[in-house]
């Protein structure tokens, strides 16, 4: 627990305006991500859940700068992203790389693997062809691809070894940081399997650092060291693995664990389900998020907004039931 | 390595392309008439500009021969013998209308050489006889109303010697120029009467004074050359009065014969009765105006007698440099302004997007008008009115595709790596647009022609005279409703150009279209 | 086991897809019963063919390419192969209804949703509008929709995923067919509004004792819904035994690999096991076992000779050579 923090988030925002009529005036808001904070610490992987359009996507984008950040401090290897120049920025990027969800949507069907791996190497100033070469074959080897497919373009792949171009690309500036958005939701079952393992190994032999997106929580579960819980663009509830899948705070964290379908027909379950839908981002409950849907709701949980709140040491969630 | 390239999207377009038969044949035309661009000045049989006429002597074509004909005639004898046209004396030669064609005697025969288009009657006389021989020249006028006229009359020869006092009735038979036979002297003076007389009326009843009627054109005569032995009337019964030579000559328009009749017992000295004509239709061509197609001139002759066939060949340099140059330049700033426009959106985006608007909002041939308008005309100017209008049409297609290739994943991927963004907008998105103007690019060159021969048709194109298929079209459209060949040769170049270009680019299309399979 | 009769029995049902030339069996032989009010989960990977079976059962093969080339999918006791397509007509989406993946998608954009319902209505039963709109209504109420009266006046794009694909289930379900081909209803959905559906598809068939053919990768679903299970693997049936034993005690190398190959929520495990190598396309093995290339427990005959169905015990079967010598162990085709 003495490792230092590599990606502080701090009260981060993104707003996405709408906007209306001919003289396009930005009438209202998309709040995708509404003040969150989080950090992750050297080697560990933090898994960052929640349901589609909870804004867990655009944290990703955000502290990448892929998408404009409206408020907030991303501060990574002690520097503030948002105070960096142009330039650093780009430098910066080689520490910190994406891996998409789509694999048939994030490799550029008309370059060959070997263009698509050498993108990074070139944009990083990686001149001689032959150390690219290199060092293209030898992240083959590590993501378990033959070297001959160097030659071949993206289409030719099923969907898990393109997954495996998309680990190599993002790994082959050996960056501190992976972030990876749902990287195995579009895989089957069996693929599946395989790319988490590889993920899981390859965080061993290159010291990473995972940012794990992910809607699925048994994945989570598998492969995170800590969890964030998010809903409707705001953290519900944060902790270690252990701490939240065997003991849940959070009302959302709890219905969303018992959702899960049973994994052996011999345990079946009597469950809570949850009503209704995840309300819209662009007219947020006042108070807390989860409101509308939370079978505990009082009072309290219609005006007044929750702040995440420590429960233990590994532990912090944002609900007005233990907030005493 | 063949085995990987095998896989490469252009491989994969090209099997899917070459498996349309039509799109493939239109390439092929494509290539040809770019071919025929380039090349074709080399190979083309006439110089463009100037009439084929004036380029005969050089080609070693005697114009003479391709104009004129040679008329054999022989004179018939009351003997029955018949004498060759050296032996004629007195031969006269003329024609009705010396504009349309002349005949003149040379050593070899009569030769009538044509003038210009039209149709009249050449006249051949040989003291009292004459003979008439339709002369057709093909060309710009049309033909079809020329009416046969009576080409030479044919007066039954009688052997025997007559007495004072006896009558005889005169047989006569008459050809015409188109080549059927009169058989009575009825039917002749009818059709005399027909074809000359109301002629005759028509044209003095203008001047009403004038009734100088000449004896020569009266419509129908029959008279004794020799009053003091025969006398004849209007039926051609012929009355015998005193000893000698007698001669009777029949008139019918042009065309005149005589008979010989032998009164009393003293023999006479034969008399050239009649001219017989080999041919009594001459047809010749036009040659110094709007030739029709022929070994010599396939396509035919414009109307100031240019090969059109070459002007065709020199037009498609100019039409293709029309289309290529404009729709290249409009693709280049059209692209250039898509990518940048697209990618980085924000003031430059609304720019862009408005300027495309305004001058997306007017039909393209105004706009191309208003910037001749404006520079003046020539074909330069018309380039630049073409690119003007091909501009907004690229900017509208490549900003749409980039900002859904904007959006796509592989992009963002680059993004995250650290790409700089010329570096995205060249290698990610620009390759994805190609797809789309390439096209757009082979159908809008189709368009581009069709305005910049629309451009020329107008007068717009600078140089009326110069071989450019608009301009071709635009000079020959007075005389379309009688010639048809000096519109429909270049009218049919850009309609198979155009075609050629169109089927083309929808073929790419297809091959492009990815949820095409192969 | 022959007490309740079936409702559905595909016989070596064979469908061949023509691609670049050749054709490749996507569906090779395969067959299995579905029992009247039963739900049979049918399991597998992209490519495996479960989803081209259930288009068949519709008599939805796209034609060309796909052909059925041998076998008979009985209805009934009636062969649906030989149904004339009007007489197919007659049986989509009256006795035969399907709920597909994207509840995006298989809604129609245009007309609101009670109209979307009272077609499918209209068209399989006599009766008039206003008959078919109380009917619509009672399916939303049924369904689990609030206010119905006003969501039958709404359009598709009013509606979030879950209340669409609860609207595509009232439509499967409004002529009380005898049979739902469910394909993957829940894989676009939420973790929570997943919860919900399968709920609702439970209270339902026990209310309206339909026949539920689940297809789906998700095994965690199979357990949750299904009474028996068909596993297929590129266009054969692998495994085929009741959901009980299918995770208690599976046979099949390839059944053992898909379940080891899930994370579990309820324990951690450091390693998956996974199986090696990529889903074939279906009709791309020639001879000997589909899986033998990526199999654990490979011998020298899965590679030259096709493994035979197995029966391993009463209504469990089993197609891998493992099993050829054990006890009981009867070859149920040849």
């Amino acid at each position: 627990m003495t490792a230092n923090p590599l990606l502080e988030v701090n009260n981060l925002k993104i707003y996405f305006p709408i906007k209306k009529g001919v003289i396009k005036k930005k009438v209202t808001y998309v709040k995708a991500v509404d003040d969150i904070s989080f950090l992750i610490k050297e080697g560990e992987t933090l898994g960052l859940v929640g349901e589609s359009g909870c804004g867990k996507s655009t944290t990703g984008r955000g502290i990448t700068q892929l998408v404009p950040v409206t408020e907030g401090e991303i501060t990574f290897q002690g520097e503030n992203l948002a105070e960096l120049a142009k330039g650093d920025l780009r430098e910066r990027r080689k520490d910190m790389q994406m891996v998409f969800q789509d694999p048939y949507a994030s490799l550029n069907p008309r370059l060959t693997v070997e263009d698509i791996l050498a993108e990074p190497l070139k944009a990083h100033g990686v001149k001689s062809k032959k150390e690219r070469i290199e060092r293209i074959n030898k992240m083959l080897d590590v993501v378990g691809l033959n070297r001959n497919f160097a030659y071949r373009y993206a289409h030719e792949f099923s969907g898990g070894q393109r997954q495996r171009i998309g680990i190599a690309r993002a790994l082959i500036l050996n960056p501190k940081l992976i972030i990876a958005d749902e990287p195995v939701a579009a895989l089957d079952v069996s693929i599946q399997a395989q790319v988490l393992n590889l993920l899981k190994d390859l965080q061993k032999d290159f010291d990473l650092t995972y940012l794990f997106i992910s809607h699925d929580l048994s994945v989570v579960r598998h492969l995170c060291d800590r969890v964030a819980v998010m809903y409707l663009g705001r953290m519900a509830e944060t902790g270690s693995t252990e701490k939240i899948f065997e003991n849940p705070l959070h009302p959302y964290t709890q219905t969303l664990l018992e959702a899960i379908p049973i994994s052996n027909p011999r345990d079946k379950k009597e469950r809570i389900i949850l009503k209704g839908d995840v309300p819209s981002p662009v007219d947020p409950p006042k108070g807390c998020a989860f409101v509308g849907r939370c079978p505990k709701a009082f009072d309290r949980c219609h005006h007044d907004r929750p702040q995440l709140l420590k429960m233990n040491a590994e532990q912090e969630v944002a609900c007005h039931l233990y907030d005493e | 390595m063949d085995k990987q390239k095998k896989n490469s999207p252009f491989r994969i377009f090209l099997r899917k392309f070459l498996k349309q038969k039509l799109a493939v044949f239109a390439f092929g035309l494509v290539i040809a008439i770019v071919l025929v661009g380039i090349f074709g000045p080399l190979f083309s049989p006439y110089d463009p500009h100037r009439p084929v006429t004036a380029q005969y002597p050089d080609m070693g074509i005697d114009l003479e021969q391709l104009t004129s004909l040679t008329l054999e005639i022989e004179g018939l004898l009351s003997n029955g013998e018949t004498i060759e046209q050296q032996e004629l004396t007195q031969i006269q030669t003329e024609t009705d209308d010396r504009r349309i064609a002349a005949v003149r005697r040379s050593q070899s025969g009569i030769r009538v050489s044509a003038n210009s288009s039209g149709y009249t009657d050449a006249i051949v006389e040989s003291g009292d006889v004459s003979a008439v021989s339709k002369v057709l020249v093909r060309g710009e006028i049309p033909l079809d109303d020329a009416e046969p006229t009576i080409s030479q009359i044919r007066i039954n020869q009688p052997d025997a010697s007559f007495s004072e006092g006896d009558s005889y009735q005169i047989e006569v038979s008459a050809l015409l120029t188109d080549g059927t036979e009169i058989t009575s002297l009825d039917n002749l003076k009818e059709l005399a009467e027909e074809l000359y007389g109301e002629e005759e009326e028509e044209d003095t009843s203008g001047f009403q004074s004038s009734t100088t009627n000449d004896d020569d054109a009266a419509s129908f005569q029959i008279n004794s050359l020799t009053e003091d032995t025969v006398s004849v009337d209007e039926d051609g019964v012929v009355s015998f009065e005193s000893d000698g030579e007698g001669l009777v000559q029949i008139q019918a328009g042009e065309a005149k014969s005589l008979v010989q009749f032998q009164v009393g017992p003293d023999s006479i000295e034969p008399v050239l009765t009649s001219l017989v004509l080999q041919s009594t239709t001459i047809e010749l061509n036009d040659a110094y105006k709007h030739q029709s197609p022929s070994s010599l001139h396939l396509f035919g002759t414009d109307h100031q007698n240019r090969d059109i066939l070459s002007r065709v060949i020199h037009g498609t340099k100019e039409t293709l440099l029309i289309g290529f140059v404009s729709v290249a330049i409009g693709t280049v700033i059209g692209t250039v302004l898509g990518l940048l426009a697209g990618y980085y959106g924000g003031w430059l985006d609304s720019l862009v997007t408005r300027m495309t608007d305004v001058l997306l909002a007017f039909p393209g041939i105004l706009l191309a008008i208003a910037v001749i308008a404006f520079l003046g005309a020539g074909i330069t100017n018309i380039i630049f009115a073409v690119a003007v209008f091909t501009i907004p049409v690229f900017i509208r297609i490549v900003r749409a595709s980039t900002l859904s290739l904007k959006e796509m994943t592989y992009v963002e991927a680059a993004k995250s790596i650290g790409v700089p963004n010329t570096v995205i907008i060249f290698r990610h998105i620009f390759p994805g647009t190609l797809s789309v103007v390439m096209v757009y690019l082979t159908m809008r060159i189709g368009v581009a022609i069709l305005i910049g021969a629309a451009l020329s048709f107008l007068g717009l194109g600078g140089d009326i005279t110069a071989p450019e298929w608009g301009s071709m079209l635009s000079a020959a459209k007075d005389n379309s409703g009688t010639i048809f060949h000096a519109t429909f040769f270049p009218g049919l170049a850009i309609v198979i150009t155009v075609l050629s270009f169109n089927i083309f680019g929808d073929g790419l299309r297809d091959a492009l279209d990815p949820k095409l399979k192969e | 086991m022959t007490m309740t009769k079936n409702v559905l029995d595909i016989k070596d049902l064979t469908i061949n897809f023509k691609s670049e030339g050749k054709e490749l069996s996507v569906v090779d032989g395969i067959s299995f019963s579905i029992k009247a009010g039963e739900t049979l989960g049918v399991v597998g990977e992209s490519g495996c063919g479960k989803s081209v079976t259930s288009l068949s059962i519709m008599g939805l093969i796209p034609s060309p390419p796909g052909r059925v080339a041998n076998g008979t999918i009985e209805f009934e006791g009636k062969n649906l192969l030989d149904f004339k397509e009007k007489e197919m007509r007659k049986v989509r989406g009256n006795e035969i209804s399907m709920i597909f993946q994207e509840p995006m998608t298989s809604l129609n954009p245009v007309f609101t949703i009670g109209k979307q319902i009272n077609e499918v209505l209209l068209l399989h039963n006599e009766m008039n509008k206003s008959a078919a709109r109380n009917r619509s209504i009672e399916m939303l109420k049924l369904v689990g929709i609030p206010r119905p009266e006003q969501i039958y006046h709404n359009y598709p794009y009013q509606l979030s995923g879950g209340m669409r694909q609860r609207v595509m289930i009232a439509i499967g379900l409004a002529c009380q067919p005898k049979l739902l081909i469910a394909d993957e209803p829940t894989t676009a959905l939420d973790v929570t509004i997943q919860a919900q559906i399968l709920n609702l598809m439970r209270d339902l068939k026990e209310k309206t004792d339909t026949s539920i053919m689940f297809i789906t990768h998700d095994l965690g679903v199979v357990a949750e819904m299904c009474d028996r299970v068909v596993v297929m693997y590129s266009g054969q049936v692998v495994e085929e035994t009741d959901v009980d034993t299918l995770f208690n005690d599976p046979k099949h190398p390839y059944t053992l690999g898909l379940l080891g190959s899930i994370p579990k929520a309820t324990e951690k495990i450091d390693r998956l096991y996974s199986i090696r190598g990529q889903v074939p396309q279906a009709g791309t093995v020639e001879r000997g076992c589909r899986f033998a290339d990526r199999c654990d427990k490979v011998m020298p005959r899965c590679y030259t000779e096709d493994p035979p169905l197995l029966k391993m015990k009463e209504g469990h079967q089993c197609r891998c050579w493992l099993y050829a010598e054990e006890e009981g162990g009867a070859e149920i085709d040849s």
